[in-house]
């Protein structure tokens, strides 16, 4: 009995003195998020006013967006985001509330008669008086006593998950609105493309007609002409429409408000990827850094710490102690008791049995994440390479490759070896081979952007490139004229 | 080696059938030849033949003759088939074909009963062969590959070795994959000269040998390949205006011996201010019953057509191939026709996608090799697009297969003597006095269009008609309807 009294003074002892972070982790949210934000973290409603977050937003849209800027209005803007944080909130909350010791549970008894009345054998009531008088009994859950370290460290970890899950949770919001950003301004440069090659074949037409109203064609050759113009028009229309809509994804993935969709700036261009090799991967790192599987991690550890408390459960079911004092008749009376489940029937074996293999589970599970993580970094790596490699190749060779060609044609052209239908024709040609360029700058881009998040601890998807869509950038040519 | 005798035998010479000079032929009886001999051959042997003594030697602009030497009466002649980089004209050079370093190979020259020996050095990549047409030889020296010889190896010295039994203008080519190795240029004039002159002497003899060339603009090379787009057109493998012209003193008897070895081509060569008789062939001498007045000579390709004529007509006369597609440099075929096009803002629209576009063609292409010669119009590096020369009063847009004979008093250099003042004027504008004089409205223009001859007016906008006085009236034109 003193030594039960002894174990329960130190489980409160050990309760009161559990650290629960007062910011709910927040700070080492950013510290893990920072690798990965090029903006620092903020909590509005916490860390910074609701009115300074839309002044911010304001002023940052007011420019055109950049990598930075993007982060930093996901950070203030996008209400995900900021749920995770509440997300954050709640799990310390619950950390808490497993950090401290189970109440006791009390019953109380008052009893306060008026008497009761008897009926005698002729029907007369007769009234017996008796006392006032009552109980206090207290009940506690031995167990939860006992293993309240146990159940401490389990919410540690539970706590340690919930945290590296909102993290990642967190930090995928922004590296979402980078690739949306990338996608976007391609799209941009995209349309500027698709309105000097409708240019061109507008000038083709225009030309036909010339040549028509003068007599040299006739009119199959201006409708041909006439008819690729319009050919390039609808591509123009479907350049815009997919600017329109990165746009739109843009701004949804910052998390403003549709109305402010409009307000985007966009300018310039995607950068040339520099001159720097890349590093070699960092595997160990990587595997160091994911807080998918630190996420995991955190969820095999508080596993395993609530299945220490099943197996027990599941065995000894419910033990309880009961104290209680009654008063009767004037007279204090004390009774003390102990309650438990009596294992006769379920020794608990299917309970630990299925603790096992959930635990096995996590654990295989958590291996395949490993494996799948170390597997998706080296594809990642290759596809950057890869990707910088052809980018650096078209800036290098094809595009002045392509430039000089064109001023060939247009040499040609003025040798009279060519007309000006095959000089716009090959105005387009350039054009098309612009397009396969831009297409493999937003490559490289969002691939880079994944391995960015990559080594700051995301795990990036790794959308499958088909073999067919990785030669689309070779048909730059369009049909003869 | 066949004998000297054999050779004679070969050619088919027998004793009955020798006609002496041009005019005892009449046509072809059994045992008669037709190619011109204007001394017995069979049994007879001649001294080498002497320049300046017993011919004036031809003249071949943009080239040379063939040097030679005499050894023990046979004159020696050495072509050495190589590349060369030629110069068509300023602007425009490839690597060609060539004998002994030039394009095409020299003159060879003879006198009629020369005995020759020619060897043949071929420093090519590729095997080649010399056929020397038009030249009555034995079989075995006729040079077709494969049928006459084996093709002679690079690095391989051939001889052949024949008598000229005939006087003539002939040429020489390879016979081994001519449609390449004439495309690279193999080809070069024979001029043999007539023994014993049956008619008077030319004081000036010119030997031009006409070929096509396909040089893509930008192209340093021939391309062999090339069946009808033919854009380099030249005279002695010179393009105007890189061809040199001819030049002769008035009174002059002058020949053109012209031949044609063109791949795909014939030419109708013309030459202006004078009419020209056509006295030979590369079969032999045109009976003088059967020479008529010409302005023009077809040479079709594979001949030669040699055409005489006194210069009495001082001036600067053109002389070219009269398809006019063949008097222009290296144009482009496939090329939308832009005459009469209203270029608009067309230039405008296009600024912004293609800066240096500049609409071309509307007002046609003469205007081309101005643009191309002051340079702001940048063409291809080595290429002449439809480059023509600047002449004494305007651009001369001319080029391909065009040449002037240049004619003058008393001149004793046959050097260039620049260009003509002619002393009797030349065309210009009219006066308004003349136009006056002459009723002449330049803003009607007459045109009889209908079976009664009446003439309708064609004017801008207005009908004019002739005026009204008495001065022009235009008389109908000769036919009155019926
Ligand atoms: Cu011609």
């Amino acid at each position: 009995m003193k030594r039960l009294a002894a174990y329960m003074l130190s489980a409160v002892l050990l309760a009161s003195c559990v650290n629960v972070p007062k910011d709910a982790g927040f700070s080492e949210l950013a510290e893990l998020t920072a690798p990965m934000l090029s903006a620092p973290a903020e909590w509005v409603g916490e860390t910074i006013s609701e009115q300074s977050a839309n002044d911010r937003i304001s002023a940052l849209l007011s420019s055109p967006l950049t990598e930075a800027s993007v982060a930093e209005i996901t950070v203030l803007a996008n209400k995900d985001l900021r749920a995770t944080l509440y997300g954050l909130k709640a799990a310390r909350g619950d950390y808490v509330d497993d950090a401290s010791l189970p109440n006791p549970f009390i019953t109380a008894l008052f009893i306060d008669s008026p008497g009761e009345s008897e009926e005698d054998c002729f029907g007369n009531l007769t009234k017996t008086d008796i006392p006032i008088g009552g109980s206090i009994g207290i009940g506690y859950e031995i167990l939860d006593l006992l293993f309240f370290p146990r159940t401490l460290k389990a919410a540690k970890a539970e706590f340690n998950a919930a945290k590296y899950g909102s993290v990642r949770q967190f930090a995928d919001y922004a590296y979402k609105a980078r690739l949306a950003f990338y996608q976007a301004m391609a799209a941009k440069q995209m349309v500027g493309l698709a309105e000097q090659s409708y240019k061109a074949t507008e000038a083709s037409a225009y030309s036909a007609q010339a040549l028509y109203d003068a007599g040299n064609i006739p009119m199959l050759n201006v409708n041909r002409e006439k008819l690729f113009a319009a050919q390039m028009e609808a591509q123009l229309i479907q350049a815009k429409r997919h600017q329109k809509m990165a746009e739109r994804r843009l701004a949804q993935a910052m998390g403003l408000h549709p109305e402010k969709a409009g307000s985007i700036k966009l300018e310039g261009r995607l950068r040339t990827p520099d001159r720097n090799e890349l590093d070699p991967l960092p595997i160990q790192g990587v595997m160091d850094r994911n807080l998918e599987l630190k996420h995991r991690g955190a969820l095999i550890q508080a596993a395993g710490a609530r299945m220490g408390l099943s197996d027990v459960m599941s065995f000894v079911g419910d033990v309880e102690g009961e104290f209680e004092v009654e008063r009767h008749d004037g007279k204090y009376e004390y009774e003390a008791g102990i309650g438990f489940e009596l294992p006769i029937f379920n020794f608990g074996q299917g309970k630990r049995e299925a603790n096992r293999a959930r635990m096995e589970m996590m654990a295989q599970r958590y291996e395949a994440a490993m494996y799948s993580l170390n597997a998706t970094s080296r594809i990642l790596y290759d596809e950057l390479s890869a990707a910088r490699e052809n980018v650096l190749l078209q800036r290098k060779k094809v595009l002045p490759l392509s430039n000089k060609v064109l001023q060939g044609m247009q040499l040609d052209y003025n040798a009279m070896q060519i007309g000006v239908f095959d000089l716009l024709a090959a105005k387009r040609e350039q054009l098309a081979i612009g397009i396969a360029y831009i297409e493999s700058v937003e490559d490289y881009w969002r691939t880079r952007a994944a391995y960015e998040y990559l080594l700051a601890g995301g795990s990036p998807e790794i959308a499958m490139t088909s073999a067919a869509s990785m030669s689309a950038g070779q048909s730059a040519s369009e049909g003869d004229h | 080696m066949p004998s000297r005798r054999d050779t004679l035998k070969i050619a088919g010479l027998t004793a009955g059938a020798v006609a002496l000079g041009g005019a005892s032929r009449t046509g072809a009886h059994k045992g008669e030849h037709l190619h011109s001999e204007s001394v017995p051959h069979k049994g007879h042997s001649y001294a080498p033949g002497q320049p300046g003594v017993d011919y004036k030697p031809v003249v071949t602009p943009d080239g040379s003759t063939l040097p030679f030497k005499v050894v023990g009466g046979v004159k020696v002649f050495h072509l050495t088939a190589e590349e060369v980089e030629h110069e068509f004209a300023p602007g425009l050079k490839a690597f060609c074909w060539g004998y002994n370093g030039q394009v095409h190979g020299p003159t060879i020259e003879c006198v009629e009963g020369d005995k020759v020996r020619i060897y043949v050095t071929n420093k090519l990549v590729a095997p080649t062969t010399i056929h020397w047409h038009g030249v009555i030889l034995n079989s075995g020296m006729d040079g077709v590959g494969g049928l006459n010889q084996r093709a002679i190896k690079p690095g391989e010295t051939f001889v052949y070795e024949w008598t000229f039994v005939q006087h003539g203008t002939f040429m020489y080519h390879s016979h081994h994959d001519e449609m390449t190795q004439m495309a690279m240029g193999l080809m070069g004039m024979i001029v043999v000269h007539p023994r014993k002159r049956t008619e008077p002497m030319p004081d000036r003899e010119f030997a031009m040998m006409l070929g096509t060339w396909a040089i893509r603009p930008g192209a340093k090379r021939p391309d062999p390949n090339v069946m009808s787009d033919f854009n380099v057109l030249t005279i002695n493998a010179k393009t105007y205006p890189g061809t040199s012209p001819l030049v002769a003193r008035t009174g002059q008897r002058v020949r053109f011996r012209i031949g044609n070895l063109s791949a795909m081509d014939h030419h109708p060569f013309h030459l202006h201010g004078y009419a020209f008789e056509e006295v030979m062939t590369d079969g032999g001498v045109i009976p003088k019953s059967a020479r008529r007045p010409e302005t023009t000579v077809l040479v079709p390709t594979g001949t030669t057509r040699t055409v005489e004529l006194v210069a009495h007509n001082p001036g600067d006369w053109a002389m070219h191939c009269h398809m006019t597609h063949h008097v222009m440099t290296q144009m482009g075929h496939d090329i939308p026709n832009m005459v009469g096009v209203d270029p608009k803002d067309l230039d405008g629209q296009m600024a912004s996608l293609l800066p240096h576009y500049m609409t071309m063609g509307h007002d046609g292409m003469g205007e081309m090799g101005i643009h191309v010669e002051s340079g702001h119009m940048k063409v291809p590096e080595n290429s002449l697009p439809m480059v023509g020369a600047q002449g004494p009063h305007d651009y001369i847009t001319m080029g391909g297969m065009f040449t002037i004979f240049k004619v003058r008093d008393g001149i004793t250099s046959f050097e260039d003597p620049g260009w003509y003042d002619d002393p009797l004027g030349m065309a210009r504008p009219a006066t308004e006095a003349e136009l006056s004089r002459d009723g002449i409205n330049p803003d009607t223009m007459h045109m009889p269009v209908n079976s009664h001859g009446s003439g309708t007016s064609y004017g801008s906008g207005h009908s004019g008609h002739s005026g009204p006085s008495g001065r022009g009236e235009w008389h109908k034109g000769g036919h009155d309807g019926h």
